[in-house]
């Protein structure tokens, strides 16, 4: 209830917003990142840092998220004008009628999962029958999960601290195992075991996406933000990230160079940004394929998670804004 | 036969407060009605509290049936200057509330209730809530739960005070009635010098600040008594000497007793 | 028309136009804001499709609250008996609860999560937490309040403490009590879905309304948010009106606030 309110009021401040730009000064974009400040928006603090951004004539703002990011109704109401987000789950939302599109990939395969106490008795995704896990509830893998392996389990919202995983043996939380497992590690814990979604099949980006009506309104302002972006992302992986962890630093003082550091070789480590299929490399960075996600919308219509005929390649997902080969 | 009642130099002061009543004495036999009258603070209802035990004596002695008031309480009903009905009891149910707290079984309480309420003629409304009654009604309630038990000493305090003038005087009444179905002796506080004259055997008058006996008046008309004893010459004269002794006793109290 | 028709036809029309109001502004906005207000159709296709999910989160939410309601009514009654025996006590404790009373439940319920456990146990213990006040510190006024003649009268029976407490505190203080009741009868649902929100779980037969709400609008599901919304207001409004002629039943018969006008 408290989101539908604040939708409303975002959506008339968001109106005002727009009509006070001018075409002759920068643009002023605000994004709203999914989660608080980490090498996996090392394309965005990069690119701010080393000025890219403002090459193209972009006034970013970056907006840290937490354990309450409300990515998508600020994006769907225009509060921010680009979010990152989960591909499947957005599919998920998309097809329920929000109308948001994915313009951009962030990684070419998300590093969610599963992290598993060391000590626990789960190793597979069947062992999951039964057991409770901390996860946030719109997670699309959840109910993929059950649907593959026909198994139920307990949901409990989560606010993605490793406090309750450390206090629980049996304790599964959702996480990035290029973050979360340094951090328990660091807290005292047993490096944890990490049950990946694509072992269970599941593919999603990790992506961007915009309103369907900025993007009608301002393709030449994503154009170019891509463009930074993607420029960013190639300079944080192969070149100097200094400048990006400055910022992350400053963002979020829980940011250490070791952690960053160790994040961001596991992103090099596991091609993440460049992709892990046969068309890996720089020239992927930001790419979306059609193809990988009509296989997805057709595994999910059949596991009876995503509502039939709702959403296709062509209204889920846009090419126009990516730079042309 | 030996008296009901008896009060020897009854003193009561509150705490370090003035003198309430000072060395009273009175000796009152079974069946006699004694009405207390007197100007404010004379302390008619103290006198009352003390008898029922509510309130401790400071000095003297006071004996009913020749226990003293604490373990008397078996044969002595209060009747409070306000009906104080339990308002979530039906009319018959506050009748049965002594009994209830002194164990008696459900069948018996009924029975005894179902009496009462005969004698103050409020059967008809046995089942009515206290707050569907008028305030003559609530009274003889009031009255149906003293008599419940058919004790030997009723107390009343002003009981009738803040009902009307014909209410009142149809009370009075049938409390003679009852009086006469019933054999107790009664203790009873007004303001109402016609009220005294009409209900009493003997009136005792007393004077303020602190309380004593100005004087105790007889009064010998002859009982079952009626409304017609108001018209008659007798009564009236007796209304106005007990009127100017009432007088005297608010101008010129009486001294200590010796 | 005549009175009594007119209290039936009356809000029927203004209804009538609230509804159609409702399809306007739906229809006027643009096809990027449409999401943002579901006609009253998609709430009540949400209705027909989430069924199921609806009746088992109302069912939770119920428990929840009804455990928690109870759990409070019976330790209030067990604290103001405690609380009007003892002057002592109260002046120590009193400052105390009012204390407690103060602090938003919102914030202590994580901490309630960690000591009790996610799901049904912080649901009732919120629940518990948010109706424990105004039960506690109406019944022990209403107990302590008993009118001072009557009380006279009771001494004037010799009864004990405990004959007091029973014939006379206790129903004296009854209409106290349900003043306190029907406060915390509309503050349950509250404290259920608000447990519900930060510490429900899908454990057991899964979450309550709260735990509804947020996977709804996580997942930007709006009709069926709002369908949660409407059951939660209904829910609210049975549970306010059950306490309501509950108190109607013990005290219309005698109680003053009953007394019709024309008395």
């Amino acid at each position: 209830m408290l989101s539908l309110r604040v939708l409303l009021l975002a959506f008339l401040s968001a109106t005002s917003v727009l009509f006070a730009t001018d075409s002759s000064a920068p643009f002023k974009l605000t994004i709203q990142l999914d989660w608080v400040a980490e090498p996996e928006h090392g394309g965005f603090y990069q690119a701010q840092a080393r000025g890219f951004f403002a090459a193209e004539n972009l006034d970013v703002t970056l907006i840290p998220g937490g354990p309450n990011a409300l990515v998508m109704p600020k994006v769907a109401t225009g509060q921010a004008h680009i979010g990152q987000a989960d591909s499947t789950n957005t599919l998920l939302q998309q097809a329920e009628g929000l109308p948001v599109v994915q313009f951009a990939a962030v990684f070419q395969d998300d590093p969610s999962g599963l992290l598993v106490n060391a000590d626990s008795s789960v190793h597979r995704f069947e062992d999951l029958a039964g057991k409770t896990l901390i996860a946030r509830p719109e997670w699309a893998f959840l109910p993929y999960l059950r649907k593959k392996y026909g198994i139920d389990f307990n949901i409990v919202p989560q606010n993605f601290s490793v406090a309750a995983f450390l206090g629980n043996k049996e304790a599964i939380q959702q996480g990035y195992y290029i973050a979360e497992p340094y951090h328990i590690v660091k807290a005292g814990g047993k490096k944890p075991r990490f049950l990946s979604t694509w072992d269970a099949g599941f593919r999603a980006y990790a992506v961007l996406v915009t309103s369907r009506k900025f993007a009608r309104e301002h393709p030449d302002v994503l154009r170019a933000f891509t463009r930074a972006y993607i420029k960013g992302w190639r300079d944080y992986l192969e070149g100097d990230p200094a400048p990006a962890h400055a910022a992350m630093k400053a963002a979020n003082s829980n940011n250490t160079d070791e952690f960053m550091m160790a994040s961001r070789q596991l992103i090099i480590d596991g091609q993440l940004v460049t992709g892990r299929d046969a068309d890996s490399g720089p020239a992927n960075i930001g790419r979306l394929d059609p193809a990988r996600y009509a296989t997805q919308i057709e595994q999910l219509e059949a596991l009876g998670i995503l509502k039939k005929n709702k959403v296709t390649p062509a209204t889920a997902l846009t090419l126009d804004f990516l730079p042309t080969e | 036969m030996p008296p009901l009642v008896e009060l020897q130099n009854v003193t009561k002061r509150f705490a370090d407060g003035p003198l309430i009543l000072d060395r009273l004495s009175l000796t009152v036999a079974e069946g006699e009605f004694i009405s207390l009258i007197g100007p404010s603070g004379c302390g008619k209802s103290t006198l009352l509290r003390l008898l029922a035990g509510l309130t401790p004596l400071t000095s003297g002695s006071l004996s009913i049936a020749g226990r003293p008031p604490e373990s008397a309480a078996t044969d002595l009903s209060f009747v409070f200057q306000d009906p104080t009905l339990l308002p979530w009891l039906s009319a018959t149910h506050n009748v049965e509330l002594p009994l209830k707290l002194r164990g008696f079984p459900s069948p018996t309480r009924r029975a005894l209730a179902e009496r009462s309420l005969d004698l103050v003629r409020l059967r008809d409304r046995a089942d009515a809530y206290p707050r569907q009654l008028s305030g003559g009604q609530k009274m003889r309630v009031s009255l149906a739960r003293a008599l419940a038990l058919s004790p030997k000493l009723l107390l009343l305090d002003e009981p009738f005070g803040a009902l009307d003038e014909i209410t009142r005087e149809h009370l009075n009444e049938e409390l003679l009635a009852i009086r006469d179905a019933q054999a107790w002796t009664a203790f009873f506080v007004t303001h109402s010098v016609a009220e005294a004259v009409f209900l009493s055997t003997r009136i005792v008058v007393l004077s303020a600040n602190p309380g004593r006996i100005q004087k105790i008046i007889t009064v010998s008309f002859d009982y079952p008594r009626n409304a017609d004893l108001r018209l008659t010459r007798a009564y009236h004269d007796l209304v106005t000497e007990v009127s100017r002794t009432l007088r005297i006793a608010e101008q010129e109290p009486a001294p200590s007793a010796p | 028309m005549r009175p009594s028709a007119l209290r039936i036809f009356l809000p029927a029309f203004t209804g009538a136009l609230f509804l159609a109001a409702w399809y306007a502004i739906h229809a006027f906005l643009s096809e990027d804001t449409r999401f943002l207000l579901p006609t009253p159709g998609a709430i009540l296709e949400a209705f027909r499709d989430h069924a199921s999910a609806l009746a088992t989160a109302s069912l939770n939410t119920t428990k929840g609250a009804l455990l928690g309601f109870g759990l409070a009514i019976f330790v209030s009654l067990a604290s103001a008996t405690v609380l009007s025996l003892s002057p002592l006590l109260r002046l120590s404790l009193y400052p105390y609860l009012m204390i407690l009373q103060m602090t938003p439940v919102i914030v202590i319920a994580p901490i309630l999560v960690l000591w009790v456990g996610a799901g049904l146990p912080s649901v009732v213990a919120i629940t518990f937490l948010i109706c424990f006040f105004p039960l506690v510190v109406n019944t022990t006024q209403g107990l302590i309040s008993t009118d001072r003649n009557l009380v006279e009268l009771f001494r004037s029976y010799r009864a004990t403490r405990a004959q007091q407490l029973l014939h006379l505190r206790l129903p004296a203080a009854l209409p106290y009590f349900f003043t306190g009741l029907r406060i915390a009868a509309t503050l349950a649902p509250i404290g259920a879905l608000v447990g519900d929100y930060t510490a429900g779980s899908s454990a057991g037969d899964g979450g309550g309304l709260g735990f509804q709400a947020l996977i709804y609008s996580s997942r930007a599901q709006y009709p069926a948010l709002f369908a949660t919304a409407v059951v939660t207001c209904i829910l609210g409004f049975l549970f306010v009106a059950i306490v309501i002629a509950l108190a109607h039943l013990a005290l219309h018969h005698w109680h003053d606030s009953f007394d019709r006008p024309d008395r």
